[in-house]
């Protein structure tokens, strides 16, 4: 096998996948391997390569070149993320290398410029965010659940540990779902805390706060005793919400409040 | 000077309402409560609904202006509920720390004026 | 992002692109609210006393958080006991006294260098949760 000829050397630089130029001592564009995006190689040669349509149209984007091909210039290799823009205008992300250029004996005689297009990575990425985003939410609905069990009425099971964050969350989730659903009351049952901190009753102080002036009221149910002695500690204001013993008597208080009256059907016989 | 723009006030039953859809800046804000009180006295209302569905951002200034029309308001022996507070603005106002000392709220108009109804009969 | 703030318009101004900024960034609605009606605060703070400043609002990044720094200078008669001005109650430009104070309470950081006679400069920070 013999060595590879110039002739060679072009059809190899020529067939490459990613876009590779030359450029002298000033930035400008002596050789490029392919002329892509829509533009022709006249369009090109000669400019300086942040001046050149693939950039110029952006000021951000030519600045970033610019750096990078002076950077290179002075012997370091950058790499950057830097829009490009396709001949009928549409920009596309592109990762952006400019290395120094050297001879034989080590002087810098221009610099390499090479672009990747990374529309369809930044594609999937964005796909990935979105998914992560989806599962997040649909992770936080399942552990902050707010279900409407009447008209006007919702419920809130707490149940397990309740950090700071996840009340933060619960918060947000209950408002939102009180202006919803239009509901006027909400039965916080916390049965199944068996304990909480000042700074989750803090929480659920002010969830309940923020409740009353969306004109909701709350009550509270399920209080254990170690969460009824936090409360008093810290000398919460009880005129703010009521509290009942359990869901099922929360249900009733709240039905009352809104004018129900409940009764079973045989007792409208007579005695 | 007057502004140009106006907050306009309708009447509902035997209330008064009025829907706050751009920003409240100073001149604008008296010019509200002052309408507000004539109108309060030319139609006899006994009521009156706010309604800050359009309102993003409650700082301390809007806080004052609503707290002041519902003193007004009551000087004048009528009832204000406020409606259509956003959930993300109860959560500011309670962590900012501000007292809605004397305004009642409501869900939505319907249930204003059920309120309104309410206190009439007590 | 700078924005000049000497009359009540220009707070409405200020809080919007401060909402915007953060919505940008990533910041939930209820982020949103609590920056922009801190903005909406110190924005103020500079109208009521009668001078004018900036409100400048940065991205910032410390490691891999990313937040929302807003720098709210005046050159106004400054604020002669910083420490009542942050207690709730106080006032001295006819609004509910807790402006600054609430301000503090909604951001994350917090800090504020008032000279009389010179002016202030106050510096909020939000981060974002993740």
């Amino acid at each position: 096998m013999g060595a590879i000829n110039a002739d060679e050397y072009l059809h190899l630089l020529r067939s490459m996948r990613n876009f590779v130029a030359m450029l002298d001592t000033d930035g400008r564009v002596e050789f490029m391997n392919r002329a892509s995006s829509g533009y022709a190689e006249e369009d090109i040669k000669g400019e300086f390569l942040w001046e050149s349509p693939w950039f110029n149209r952006s000021e951000e984007s030519k600045e970033e070149v610019k750096e990078a091909i002076e950077k290179a210039l002075r012997g370091e290799r950058t790499e950057s993320e830097v829009t490009a823009f396709k001949k009928d205008g549409t920009p596309f992300p592109i990762i952006f290398n400019a290395s120094p250029l050297r001879d034989d004996e080590g002087n810098i005689i221009g610099v390499v410029a090479e672009g990747k297009s990374i529309t369809e990575r930044k594609e999937l990425e964005e796909r990935l965010k979105e998914t992560v985003e989806k599962l997040k939410a649909s992770q936080e609905e399942l552990s902050t659940p707010v279900t409407q069990i009447w008209e006007g009425i919702l419920a809130l099971p707490l149940i397990g540990v309740v950090d700071s964050y996840r009340a933060q969350r619960v918060m947000e989730t209950l408002l939102n779902k009180i202006v919803e659903t239009q509901s006027e009351l909400v039965i916080i049952d916390v049965t199944g805390v068996a304990s909480i901190d000042t700074e989750v009753a803090g929480h659920i102080m002010k969830t309940v706060q923020a409740a009353n002036l969306l004109g909701a009221r709350c009550v509270l149910t399920g209080i254990r005793p170690e969460v009824a002695q936090t409360m008093i500690h810290l000398g919460l204001d009880f005129e703010r919400f009521a509290t009942k013993r359990d869901m099922q008597e929360g249900l009733k208080f709240g039905l009352e409040q809104m004018g129900y009256e409940i009764r079973r059907k045989d007792s409208d016989t007579q005695d | 000077m007057k502004s140009e723009e106006k907050i306009p006030i309708l009447r509902i039953e035997d209330a008064l309402l009025a829907s706050i859809q751009i920003p409240l800046h100073d001149k604008l804000a008296l010019e509200f409560q002052h309408d507000l009180m004539v109108s309060i006295e030319k139609t006899r209302a006994k009521g009156l609904i706010i309604d800050i569905s359009a309102i993003d951002v409650v700082d301390s200034f809007i806080t004052r202006i609503l707290v002041e029309i519902a003193g007004m308001a009551s000087l004048m022996g009528v009832k204000t509920v406020i409606v259509g507070l956003r959930p993300e603005i109860s959560i500011t106002l309670v962590e900012f720390g501000v007292q809605f000392d004397g305004i009642e709220t409501a869900l939505n108009l319907e249930k204003g004026l059920e309120k309104l109804r309410v206190w009439k009969s007590k | 992002m700078e924005i000049k703030v000497a009359c009540e318009y220009d707070i409405v101004i200020a809080r919007s692109a401060a909402k915007t900024e953060a919505k940008k960034l990533g910041f939930t609605i209820v982020d949103q609210t609590r920056i922009a009606t801190a903005i909406s605060e110190l924005a103020r703070n500079i109208v009521v006393h009668g001078s004018d400043g900036i409100v400048r609002i940065e991205a910032i990044e410390k490691g891999d958080c990313k937040g929302l720094e807003i720098w709210a200078i005046d050159r106004g008669p400054g604020i002669e006991n910083i420490e009542l001005a942050l207690k709730d109650g106080w006032t001295s430009g006819g609004g509910l006294g807790i402006g600054l104070g609430g301000a503090k309470r909604l951001m994350d950081e917090f800090e504020i260098q008032s000279e009389v006679g010179k002016g202030t400069k106050v510096r909020v920070v939000k981060w974002m949760r993740n």
